[in-house]
């Protein structure tokens, strides 16, 4: 398995080389260049690439598409906002245990939530955030209850910020690499026919939960490391399922179960949803909604078809131009 | 003691026979086209703000008014499936209704402002040898049931009824029999839209409500027809009524949080521990 | 029970029970699609199993192999199955392929949308944990079985008989002992019929024991060592071939029918 990881990233040649360096560069040189407001823009965007990109693992690689995603996110938030608050973690500890604690979750649901397919599936994750937001009003003396937690700024945004690009960096490689060993052939599998993976000797049960884990994993993390920027978290914004609702039409417009989707995706909307707030301030819903709508009729497969096809177009018009040159 | 325990049960049942409606909607769709309705709560938000303005500006009577959130929903529903929904199913319709969901109660926020209303028109309670149910709660549940037990008629002895449940059971086979399927499913999304909104109407004389309404029982409503049974027509009224229960006992009990968690953790339990009865409807 | 006495006496193969089926029985609801069915295997062989529709082959296979049939428990209602030697009945279809039984499918289960040689790869991930590694033996088998032009093709791509031949492939890349094939030839033209007998043969040769399921008589008549009949769930022969054609029962329940 680790050599395949190694190989993966190997293969990733130059060009991949270099895209990750001149990232990595941007990512070191924005807060210099740019406002605190678009560095909490890019900030913002990264933690959707974090989210997205998990989803991702469960719904686009294995085919279980989950309509409660954003509870690991919430779940990592509140472990990270609590144990600062009530028991003076170091803040950059509290933020991992906020992954930890995600991944707890996902470990606990896993076994009998995964037995669930499709639909079922769906609204079972649907079900599970819901209530975890109410018990996380009523357990008030840990969790401080419907009107949530504030806490003390500790963190610059700076910091912060480059530890989600960098999360977004490690979970887009990881998810990358996935694919590439045996554990993300076996997801594939998984997804396109469940009989036919057993019968070629994988233990789906045991697969399903290690996905399903490792996409809770990172989103606990960038929940953690969101709420150190915000200083504030309630159950209503940390189980919100438009989050959830973001995550799917992100990374189907992006192009699920691909790579670069979860990327693709963020990268629009956060453009297109920051237009859209300061052109629309009242209706900015109503027009993602009716995006939503027009993906679902539209283009259930994301833009990437698209784009193909407008390059094969203009392929095919050099292609033609050229006939014409040569036939005058 | 005894009485309070009544009263409470009394208004729980009143409760989940408004649940039983709007899940009736949803499992009415669901069973059917194998569409999974996330508006079904805009729909009854809707149908609440019917009775509100019909009330309020033509003073006209809230019980009647259901006879206008009735049809309209039902057009409005009836238009959505013709130009939408129809052709989607399953994870692709939850995300396309979600959408629908997004737009309207948007759109509502904005026409009609966020702030709480509430249809006065009946108040008090009546009080049976102790026991006293409020007079909202009673009536309302009282129009929820016979409205959900003539849905039910309606299935098993019209002829669109028939139609519908042939869909059910094998919309190939319907098909093959004749049996207009794209116009026999713009009714039922229509019903399916038209339910939510009586219930909406009912529960606006209850409840002060704005435009988040439907948010309650996004959630809910599924816990109804998974608990009842999915495309079990009379599963929901029972699932409604079971849940209306639960809820008022646990809250009754002093825990209001956890009694609004009850539905979804209901929900989960169900499909955990019957998942085969449940997807056994599943082709 | 005579005829098993009797083959048991005459099978060139006596060196070991490689698969023992004991009063298997599964029931669908009021379907008893298998019936208290016995049958032995020994390593090396090459075992027809035949029966009219509905007859209960598909189902043995299922059972055998620990596949969930869809909408009903995964194992068997009654009976037990041994496989060199373990007791397989309540293992998972995962758990007896890791043993070394591998299984097509006869509504073909390929993974359309990877390519030709990615599902093969896939098969050969049950030995290995490297994926570069399985490439390559996938890549082996691939030119094995004679998919080797067509492995970079999307598997949804493949014509009926090349998706029949991708199966087989996939189930040799995960090294089996015991292979079952369903209906590997239903759809092909003679001249594949033939390609398919040669190729299993090979793989016979290599030490691989196949149960094969087939309505085409001549093919499983061609290649199998032995026959096993199946009838409403029930076996109603065992026996070489030549003894199986003239049997009543078979003839009565099968071959007869089928001439008609
Ligand atoms: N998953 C299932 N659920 C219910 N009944 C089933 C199921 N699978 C098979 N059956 C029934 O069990 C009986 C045996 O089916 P099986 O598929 O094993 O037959 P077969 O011998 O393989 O037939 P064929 O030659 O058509 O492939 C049939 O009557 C079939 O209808
Ligand atoms: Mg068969």
């Amino acid at each position: 398995m680790i050599k395949d990881v190694a190989r993966s990233l190997w293969a990733l040649g130059w060009m991949g080389g270099g895209a990750i360096a001149a990232f990595v560069v941007l990512l070191l040189v924005a807060p210099w260049v740019v406002s605190p407001y678009v560095v909490s823009l890019f900030m913002a965007m990264f933690m959707y690439i974090v989210v997205c990109s998990s989803w991702n693992i469960i719904s686009g690689f294995t085919g279980y598409v989950s309509f409660g995603h954003v509870v690991f996110w919430g779940v990592g938030a509140y472990v990270t906002a609590v144990l600062v608050w009530k028991f003076n973690y170091p803040w950059p500890l509290a933020v991992m245990l906020g992954g930890v604690g995600s991944a707890f979750l996902a470990t606990i649901v896993s076994y009998p939530i995964l037995k669930l397919t499709g639909i079922y599936f769906a609204i079972s994750m649907l079900a599970l955030a819901e209530a975890i937001k109410i018990l996380t009003s009523h357990f008030r003396s840990v969790t401080g209850g419907g009107g949530g937690i504030y806490l003390r700024p500790m963190a610059s945004l700076n910091i912060l910020y480059l530890m989600m690009g960098f999360l977004a960096l490690a979970v887009v490689l990881v998810c990358y690499s996935i694919t590439h060993t045996k554990f993300g052939r076996s997801l594939l599998t998984i997804r396109e026919d469940e009989t036919a993976a057993e019968s070629l000797g994988i233990n789906i049960t045991r697969r399903k939960i290690q996905a399903l884990i490792l996409s809770g994993l990172f989103p606990g993390i960038a929940g953690g490391i969101y709420v150190m920027n915000v200083c504030f978290i309630d159950p209503a914004t940390a189980f919100d399922i438009s989050i959830t609702v973001n995550i799917i039409l992100m990374t189907t417009f992006g192009g699920i179960g691909t790579i670069i989707g979860p990327v693709l995706g963020p990268v629009a909307f956060t453009a297109l949803s920051e237009f859209l707030w300061a052109s629309f301030p009242f209706l900015h819903r109503a027009i993602l909604g009716a995006i939503l709508i027009a993906m679902v009729m539209g283009m259930p497969n994301g833009i990437m078809p698209f784009m193909v096809r407008f390059a094969q177009w203009v392929g095919i018009r050099e292609f033609f131009s050229r006939r014409r040159e040569a036939s005058q | 003691m005894f009485e309070a325990w009544v009263t409470v049960l009394i208004s729980g049942l009143a409760m989940g026979a408004i649940y039983a409606l709007v899940a009736g909607g949803l499992n009415l769709t669901w069973g059917v086209m194998n569409v999974v309705n996330m508006a079904h709560g805009v729909f009854l938000m809707l149908g609440a703000y019917i009775t509100f303005m019909a009330w309020s500006y033509w003073g006209i009577n809230p019980l009647f008014t259901i006879f206008l959130s009735f049809p309209i929903l039902f057009a409005l529903g009836a238009l959505i499936n013709r130009f939408l929904v129809r052709r989607t199913v399953g994870l692709a319709s939850m995300l396309l209704t979600f959408g629908i969901f997004m737009v309207i109660e948007n759109l509502a926020v904005v026409g009609f402002g966020g702030m709480y209303r509430s249809v006065r028109f009946f108040t008090g309670s009546y009080d049976i040898m102790g026991v006293f149910v409020s007079k909202p709660r009673i009536i309302a549940a009282g129009i929820a049931v016979a409205m959900s037990l003539l849905t039910y008629w309606f299935l098993k002895k019209t002829k669109i009824g028939v139609a519908i449940r042939a869909i059910s059971l094998d919309r190939m086979m319907a098909e093959q029999c004749g049996v207009n399927t794209n116009q026999i499913c713009t009714i039922t999304f229509g019903i399916g839209a038209a339910q939510p909104a009586v219930a909406g109407s009912l529960m606006s004389l209850i409840f002060a409500f704005n435009p988040m309404l439907g948010r309650v029982f996004l959630v809910k409503a599924f816990a109804i027809v998974v608990l009842g049974g999915m495309g079990n027509f009379l599963g929901a009224l029972i699932g409604g009524l079971t849940i209306g229960l639960v809820e008022a006992v646990i809250a009754f009990s002093g825990n209001l949080h956890l009694s609004e968690a009850a539905g979804f953790i209901i929900i989960i339990l169900i499909l955990l521990l019957r998942p085969s009865g449940i997807m056994g409807r599943r082709q | 029970m005579i005829s098993q006495m009797q083959q048991k006496s005459e099978s060139p193969d006596t060196k070991g029970k490689i698969l023992e089926v004991r009063g298997l029985t599964k029931r669908f609801g009021g379907i008893i699609a298998n019936d208290n069915i016995d049958m032995d295997v020994f390593v090396g062989e090459i075992v027809g199993l035949i029966g009219p529709n509905g007859a209960g082959k598909s189902t043995l296979f299922d059972m055998v192999a620990g596949v969930k049939p869809s909408g009903s428990k995964r194992f068997p209602d009654a009976g037990c199955v041994r496989f060199l030697g373990h007791d397989i009945t309540q293992l998972k279809a995962h758990q007896v392929c890791r043993l070394g039984l591998a299984r097509t499918f006869q509504i073909v289960r390929i993974l359309e949308k990877m390519s030709v040689l990615e599902n093969v790869t896939v098969g050969a991930l049950c030995r290995t944990s490297e994926v570069y590694e399985a490439e390559k033996k996938a890549e082996k088998i691939c030119e094995f079985v004679g998919l080797k032009d067509r492995q970079n093709l999307a598997a949804g791509e493949l014509t009926i008989e090349g998706k029949k031949r991708l199966e087989l492939a996939r189930a040799l890349a995960t090294e089996p002992k015991l292979l079952l094939l369903d209906e590997v030839m239903a759809g092909l033209n003679p001249s594949e019929v033939a390609e398919t007998l040669d190729l299993l043969r090979q793989i016979n040769k290599q030490g691989i024991t196949i149960i094969i399921v087939e309505h085409v008589m001549q093919a499983v008549m061609a290649i199998s060592d032995r026959i096993v009949v199946l009838d409403y769930g029930k076996k109603i022969a065992d026996d070489t071939p030549e003894a199986v054609v003239k049997d009543k029962n078979v003839i009565d329940a099968y071959l007869g029918s089928e001439d008609a």
